[in-house]
């Protein structure tokens, strides 16, 4: 270490140059950077249940995973009321059939008129007019891009151009698999012993619907829709007088593997159509609106965050390089690691949007330590000369920021082996970060103080005969005083919170319910409720029932298990399981059934032998697109060889309460003891989806959390032992991070903060700021002892001079994340109040709880660490 | 969901017609010339390829010509299951058609879904009724090989009527003027092709014994095979009304 500072102080400008360069080659990473706001991010995706629920994928597609537009209005049932929705299903349809031919005409067409350069925003969209469902889109784009409908500058159409070939793109990807609504739904009916396939909306010639407009045709719509009963709640909800009040368009997905873009297009189509009053819900949403409030709040709060602690780093150092080289260190740290990143196409997850908070805390921590020794050996420099002095100071503060940064490099790299692979990614990448701003603190400020005259601050608060901050000075004076006169009184008050931190330990519930991010009355909350209470769930899951031998569900026995065991799950006496509907492969049957016995309400039943059941299936005929025996129709709810049916169970709330993990898991340990018991001999069950993998991945958090917690302290003990030579010392490095860990815990379980994928990386961040607290207190404490001082009179100068450090890095970092509050999305405001605590147990665990510790123990701890 | 059960010409498939005429026009029009049987009875084995597995159906199909260039043809499944489909087939008006359950409940099909599969194989409805002369315009696109036989390839572009194809394209055998082999386009791509083999010439009526039809993306097919065949024989019309079904 000592050749390399010797390297930085002889080329300061290299090094400054060179640290620029890199930061431009990494930082231009940014512009590639993606946000990756899908599920898969959060499950565990090497667990036997993910596996089974990619098995279920495989054969039954994304069926659990849909979006749900609930239309309501005073005049629902009449003609432009139906216009306009069937616009927004057009709309919706150009993403769900992919026309090549009609495409390249269009993308030609808007090109010649891109050419002219006298074109208008109004008059490009008025070329369009006898294409509506493209100008819609043309039009929605570019109220994106601008709001000015004159003269289209370059700049513009550019973005226009590139904004519909995007499009274009996703369209023909057809991710929409299906689109189930009042509009284009079709039914058997089978009325006068005649047999006919029906669309409840028919089309003309060209494929257009004929909406209906007089009030006997929109009688004949309203009683075609109610005659199946697979509608209601499903298309269509009534009220209690049997009123028709809302309209559903369930949107179903062929593959949700990167669901963000076509989520964000069909929020882009909805909103479009504000002339219609539209309550959308759906997992893809929820992810879009909660990356949506986390980039927008980050965006804003973390250069107020840094303008904050800049602020503070200013009133105590009162000089401007106090201010300028942590914040570049700082700055320069989080443009590496996000730019590093997006070089690598590493897309950012709800949890790894805290990097950049993390690299404030830990960079600015770095720097401020490096700073202080620059200020606290300022007369050595003075006296040895700026290259001999700065040598000799930054060699010395550099080793232990190595130290400090190593061991905060394994404790966040002991994530990475985690099965999330948010936490997993976030575990890689802030411990690549760590080491970032372990080598730009250590080069980039040698060598700007290098170049930089030699001055001192105005306010050296590392030194610790003079001090220039009373309430830093008072708070290390009380610190001092309880460390040395009264640490066995201290630490009985930190043993008592211990316990009552630990019992808060036991109440603290892990939860991976999204919705729990927003408050009560937010749209989202208040949506998904609506939608739960309409439509029977907001989510979905699958419940597979297997038979156990090929064509097995073409059986009675068969069809009346599964009709005992929906009916079951909906039955009153089971509102606990929260499940509102049920879809399934017998439904077809059922209608086919009715169908056969003139529309008879009462032959919406199972058909009464196996013959026919054979017998439907084979008139029920329609398009098998990928033709693997199944037609498409029935791809979500049986697999190839009719051995299984996948239940698609919508799932709801419990009343006005969120279900969460811990309700989640009640309802499938319900089922399962159900169908454990009822289930006839040979049939086997499987229950996947997104909701039973967020219970499975609320498992892995605990898991994780716990294993890497050892796991880290541990190895940061062993780390500790190595480098002081001492056992006791060792052990006494665990103290601090583990109060601070279980006082953090503890708050979380008092105050019924849920431990969650973001949450848990805040246990990792302490264990990372309370080492390097730590190494720094101990460091010191040898260095002190080393010169002969006694135990009493090392603590003391070790809080003076670490302890003021400490003090003042925690102090800025607690006034910079109290800007977190002024956060609307709940997870922001909780992770701010969460590190502050993190920075006040860090802290207190270093400049107290450690002292008493060492007074208590006698540690000696002779040598010199560097 | 379509439930259409057209078939009345599958025996036009399986009676595929020779061509000898030059231009594309004249070739077809040659072709709807020739002779065909008044009455037909077959049974025929149905082999559906879906996800690598092949699904085995049976009909056995009956057909008749009646007055006004009319068509009645039943078809009635032996495996997997029982149903019988009896098609009126008009020359000016849509088919009728009824669907008798194995149980023995009969319903008439009124929809009509010629773009969706048959019993869920690779043939449309469309593929199953008779083709008007008129309903294309031909052109001779010149000579290619198909089905190891030197063709003349007359394409057809839809010119009147709701077809489900915008485009096909026939291979006609030079030496005969026997169709091989026709790809059918939909939405301007290429959907799907039908092969026949193991052509016989059975009272002078030239017949593949058996007919493939085959995705263009290769990710299935269904294959007629013809067990038993006999033309020109007695049938009681009687067998084709509606009444005869229960």
């Amino acid at each position: 270490m000592d050749r390399y500072i010797r390297f930085v102080l002889k080329r300061p400008v290299w090094v400054l140059v060179v640290f620029s360069i890199m930061s431009v080659i990494l930082a231009s990473g940014m512009l590639h950077l993606q946000f990756d706001t899908t599920i898969t991010s959060f499950l565990p995706t090497s667990d036997i249940e993910y596996e089974n629920y990619n098995r279920a994928k495989e054969i039954y597609g994304d069926c659990d995973t849909f979006v749900i537009l609930d239309i309501t209005d005073r005049n629902l049932l009449q003609y432009e009321t139906f216009r306009r929705i069937n616009d927004l299903i057009i709309d919706l349809e150009e993403f769900e059939d992919f026309n090549a031919k009609r495409e390249l005409q269009r993308i030609a067409q808007l090109d010649r008129l891109l050419a002219d350069p006298t074109i208008t925003g109004e008059a490009l969209l008025n070329h369009f007019i006898d294409d509506p469902a493209f100008k819609r889109l043309l039009a929605r784009k570019f109220e994106i891009i601008s709001d000015d409908s004159g003269r289209l500058s370059n700049r513009v159409k550019r973005k226009l151009k590139s904004a519909v070939m995007t499009a274009n793109e996703l369209k023909s990807g057809e991710m929409i698999d299906d689109i189930i609504s009042p509009l284009t739904a079709k039914d058997i009916t089978g009325e006068d012993d005649a047999l006919e396939t029906i669309e409840l909306i028919e089309t003309d010639s060209a494929g257009n619907r004929i909406l209906p407009k007089t009030l006997e045709e929109f009688q004949a719509f309203i009683a075609k829709l109610r005659r199946n009963p697979v509608f209601e709640q499903g298309i269509y909800v009534s009220d209690a007088n049997g009123k028709i009040t809302n309209l559903g368009i369930v949107i179903r997905f062929k593959d949700m593997s990167n669901s963000d873009p076509i989520a964000r297009e069909i929020l882009e189509i909805v909103n479009s159509h504000d002339e219609l009053n539209i309550i959308s819900q759906g997992q893809p949403l929820i992810y879009i609106w909660i990356n949506n409030y986390m980039q927008q709040d980050l965006s804003r709060l973390i250069p107020l965050v840094m303008l904050v602690v800049v602020i503070i780093f200013f009133i105590n150092f009162k000089s401007i390089r106090g201010v300028i080289l942590p914040f570049v260190t700082l700055s320069m740290a989080t443009l590496w690691i996000l730019g590093l990143m997006g070089h690598l196409g590493v897309k950012i997850t709800t949890v790894g949007t805290s990097i950049p908070v993390l690299m404030i805390a830990v960079g600015s921590s770095y720097a401020i330590h490096i700073l202080n020794q620059y200020y606290a050996d300022y007369n050595l420099i003075t006296r040895e000369g700026k290259t001999d002095g700065l040598q000799h100071a930054m060699g010395h503060i550099s080793v232990t920021v190595l130290l400090t940064g190593l061991t905060t490099f394994v404790a966040f790299m002991t994530l990475a082996t985690h099965e999330i692979s948010a936490i997993s990614e976030w575990g890689l990448f802030s411990a690549i970060g760590i080491m970032f701003a372990v080598l730009i603190s250590s080069s980039v400020i040698p060598a700007a103080l290098k170049l930089m005259p030699h001055k001192a601050g105005g306010a050296r608060f590392s030194n610790r005969t003079g001090g220039s901050s009373p309430v830093i000075d008072r708070i290390i004076h009380l610190m001092s005083v309880g460390a040395i006169h009264h640490y066995k009184k201290v630490l009985a008050v930190v043993l008592v919170l211990l316990v009552v931190s630990f019992i808060g330990l036991l109440k603290i519930q892990v939860d991976t319910e999204l919705l729990r991010n927003f408050k009560k009355d937010n749209y989202i909350r208040t949506s998904a409720k609506m939608i739960s209470d309409k439509y029977g769930g907001r989510w979905g899951f699958n419940i597979i029932i297997d038979s156990g031998k090929p064509d097995g569900v073409k059986c009675t026995e068969y069809l009346k298990t599964v009709s005992d065991f929906r009916t079951w799950l909906v039955a009153e006496e089971n509102k606990d399981l929260c499940i509102g509907r049920t879809d399934a492969f017998p439904d077809f049957l059922k209608t086919m059934n009715m169908a056969m016995n003139n529309d008879d309400p009462t032959c919406f039943s199972n058909p009464a032998c196996n013959m026919d059941i054979a017998d439907y299936l084979e008139i029920y005929s329609d398009d098998d697109d990928n033709s693997d025996g199944r037609i498409d129709q029935f791809e979500p709810y049986v697999d190839t060889e009719f051995s299984a049916c996948n239940l698609l169970a919508r799932l709801g709330e419990n009343g006005d309460t969120l279900l969460g993990t811990f309700g989640m898991e009640h309802i499938f340990k319900k089922i399962s003891e159900h169908l454990d018991q009822t289930l006839p001999p040979g049939y086997s069950f499987k229950i996947t989806g997104h909701p039973s993998l967020m219970v499975q991945s609320a498992g892995y958090i605990v898991d994780g959390q716990i294993n890497s917690l050892l796991l880290t302290l541990v190895v940061i003990g062993i780390m500790i032992l190595i480098l002081l030579k001492d056992f006791k010392a060792g052990l006494l490095s665990l103290i601090p991070m583990s109060v601070a860990v279980i006082f953090n815990f503890g708050i979380m379980g008092w105050f019924g903060i849920y431990l969650d994928v973001a949450t848990s990386t805040i246990a990792t961040i302490t264990i990372g700021i309370g080492v390097d607290d730590t190494i720094h207190f101990l460091n010191t404490f040898r260095y002190y002892r080393n010169l002969g001082e006694d135990i009493n009179t090392a603590i003391q100068h070790t809080l003076e001079v670490a302890g003021k450090a400490i003090l003042f890095t925690s102090m800025a970092l607690i006034f910079g994340f109290s800007v977190m509050g002024l956060s609307t999305f709940k997870p922001l405001i909780l992770f701010g109040v969460l590190m502050i605590i993190t920075m006040v147990a860090t802290t207190i665990g270093a400049l107290l709880v450690l002292p008493c510790a060492i007074k208590l123990t006698k540690v000696k701890l002779v040598k010199t660490m560097a | 969901m379509r439930v259409k059960i057209g078939f009345a010409c599958l025996l036009v498939l399986m009676m595929c017609h020779p061509l000898y005429a030059l231009t594309g026009r004249e070739i077809m029009e040659k072709s709807d010339a020739l002779t065909q049987p008044d009455t037909a009875k077959s049974k025929i084995l149905m082999l559906i390829h879906k996800g690598g597995k092949a699904q085995e159906k049976e009909f056995i199909l009956q057909m008749k010509k009646f007055e006004n260039d009319e068509d009645k043809a039943l078809i009635s499944f032996t495996r997997p299951t029982q149903i019988k489909l009896l098609t009126h087939s008009h020359k000016d008006k849509d088919d009728d058609q009824w669907l008798r359950l194995s149980s023995g409940k009969v319903k008439r099909i009124v929809s009509s879904g010629r773009d969706k599969p048959f019993v869920n194989s690779h043939f449309y409805y469309e593929d199953l009724t008779s083709i008007d002369i008129d309903d294309y315009a031909y052109k001779l696109m010149g000579e290619e090989k198909a089905v190891d036989a030197d063709c003349y390839k007359v394409e057809g572009v839809k010119q009147v009527g709701e077809k489900v194809y915008d485009k096909v394209a026939f291979y006609v055998r030079k030496s005969d003027y026997f169709v091989v082999r026709v790809d059918f386009f939909k939405k301007g791509k290429f959907l799907k092709f039908l092969e026949n083999y193991q052509i016989k010439e059975i009272d002078g009526i030239l017949t593949p014994y058996k007919i493939k039809m085959e995705l263009a993306n290769g990710k299935g097919k269904t294959e007629l095979i013809l067990k038993g065949l006999k033309y020109n024989i007695d049938i009681d019309s009687a067998k084709f009304r509606k009444e005869a079904l229960r």
